[in-house]
């Protein structure tokens, strides 16, 4: 009877579980999935992590090349370009193509989180002002997608700058060239990491904590508060149904205590070194 | 520029004194909005069979399209889709252009968000509730509204564009950018719902303003300075002084 449903009438079967506060895959509302990452999976690339929460997984590989500065750009400042992809192989819904926008606005929230947060100061990407400065390609792919990519695109991006290893470049000003040893290795001084909690919204007030796939599709709209540290560093609620400002504040706790285990996970990651399992 | 301090309940709010609101239907003074709805097909992929599709499509001030644009036509969109009556309109494509002829990043979202509304009061498209949007900005304990570049010296780099239902004083959509701490999102919030009223106060101003003038030969043009757009004069259509009226 409940498979009938869930074809004919998904709300419905829905709102019936929420009404038990439970969630189909027998999740508390205020329940995450269990999230794995792992580091350094991909050797050619620079930095690289494996982020799975649930069924969602995104892969960050970061490369880093050299360039020169624009004549309109800071001098002494390189650049982070972070792309998300959202491939046909990841879900049903995306055909292959040109970026969706939800790829397309997932990449801008993801360079605006690194901005905001100032997780990374990009005068550490300069190797001679105005002349060779560091661009970091930061390419996340989203492997499988059953709801809340942005959360886990996000854990990856930041797993992935912490085991981020940039090649010694030195600039040789009597030859006017770049000498790259990449041999030689040093991470990257990494300020607060921007980590970030999902909540979907059903009946105005019901607050679920990242929504799976049918979730997200069910929702009547969905709040994103990303945190880095003690600030917020984004809010966004795009649309759907209003919300008061006391539900508003019930995102922002809960967001928080999620944004706390996330950090705990990153930094057990960070310490041990490669696979860290955390609910 | 209005401010309130974030403590205390009364704040020296009024519509006179809500910051650089030109609004004139079909153009507003930061962004360039116009609606169509007309009879033409709708792309396949586009269409629904129960309710309207509305597109956005925002042309930032540097013309070269970046993914920010995207984000700018996420926000408008989700507003429009919940406040138009989509469902009367089946099959049918709702297509809104945003055009920036002047920017100030932190404004531009805000900005965007009333022309669109705007440009949809302007076609009479049925909407269920007008939603309004204003950006806050935190300035040590007190939070502006709307800021011109000068008075927002001193800010930490945070700010707030909330858009509220000014019906029922409910958020619609709001977006951060820059650091906040939980209590200035929140005095922001407060503070944003307040002066959304404000703006659906101008609204009614333009909406008045349009139907109150006198029907005239539509090939005569403009014979008044006065009843020019603001955008037309701005790209020299006929010599006369700019003024912002708020």
């Amino acid at each position: 009877m409940a498979a009938d449903m869930r074809a004919i009438q998904p709300e419905s079967l829905y709102k019936l579980h929420l009404e038990c506060e439970e969630r189909p895959d027998g999740r508390k509302l205020d329940a995450a999935r269990t999230t794995v990452v792992t580091r350094g999976g991909i050797t050619t690339a620079d930095g690289s992590a494996f982020c799975r929460s649930g069924h969602t997984s995104v892969l960050c590989g970061i490369k880093a090349e050299v360039c020169t500065p624009a004549t309109d750009a800071p001098p002494d400042r390189g650049w982070v370009v972070p792309n998300l992809e959202l491939p046909a192989l990841c879900h049903h819904r995306f055909r292959p193509g040109p970026p969706s926008e939800a790829a397309q606005t997932a990449s801008a929230q993801l360079l605006q989180l690194l901005d905001a947060s100032g997780a990374l100061d990009r005068t550490q990407l300069c190797i001679e002002a105005g002349q060779a400065v560091w661009v970091l390609y930061c390419d996340l792919i989203c492997l499988s997608h059953d709801g809340n990519v942005l959360d886990v695109a996000l854990l990856a991006l930041s797993a992935a700058l912490t085991d981020l290893r940039l090649p010694s470049a030195e600039w040789d000003a009597t030859e006017e060239r770049l000498r790259v040893k990449p041999a030689q290795r040093t991470p990257l001084k990494l300020g607060p990491l921007p980590l970030a909690a999902t909540l979907a919204v059903f009946d105005k007030e019901t607050l679920v904590l990242d929504p799976a796939g049918d979730e997200e599709m069910l929702c009547e709209a969905s709040v994103t508060v990303a945190w880095a540290g003690d600030s917020m560093v984004l809010l966004d609620k795009t649309g759907g149904c209003e919300l008061s400002l006391e539900a508003m504040d019930r995102c922002i706790a809960l967001s928080k205590k999620r944004s706390l285990e996330l950090k705990k996970l990153l930094d057990c990651c960070t310490q041990s070194g490669e696979v860290e399992k955390g609910e | 520029m209005i401010s309130a301090d974030m403590k205390s309940e009364e704040g020296d709010l009024d519509e006179d004194t809500i910051n650089n609101f030109t609004c004139e239907l079909g153009v507003l003074s930061q962004c360039d909005g116009s609606a169509t709805l007309c009879n033409v097909e709708v792309r396949q992929q586009r269409e629904l069979v129960d309710r309207s599709s509305i597109e956005v499509t925002f042309r930032g001030p540097h013309g070269v399209e970046g993914v920010e644009d995207r984000r700018v036509e996420q926000l408008v969109r989700s507003t429009l889709e919940q406040c138009v009556f989509a469902a009367l309109h089946p099959r049918t494509a709702v297509s809104v252009v945003l055009n920036v002829l002047e920017t100030d990043d932190l404004l531009l979202l805000s900005t965007c968000v009333n022309a669109a509304v705007l440009a949809l009061l302007d076609s009479s498209l049925s909407m269920k509730y007008l939603p309004a949007a204003v950006t806050c900005v935190p300035v040590g304990d007190r939070v502006l509204v709307n800021p011109l570049p000068s008075e927002r010296q001193g800010s930490s780099g945070g700010s707030v564009t909330a858009v509220y239902d000014t019906g029922s004083e409910r958020l619609v959509a709001c977006r951060t950018a820059g650091q906040l701490s939980a209590e200035q999102l929140t005095s922001c919030l407060r503070e944003a719902r307040r002066a959304a009223a404000l703006v659906r106060q101008l609204y009614r101003r333009a909406v008045a303003a349009k139907f109150s003038k006198e029907p005239r030969d539509p090939w005569a043009g403009p014979s008044r300075a006065e009843d020019m757009p603001p955008s037309w004069r701005r790209l020299g259509g006929q010599q006369t002084g700019e003024q912002s009226t708020s």
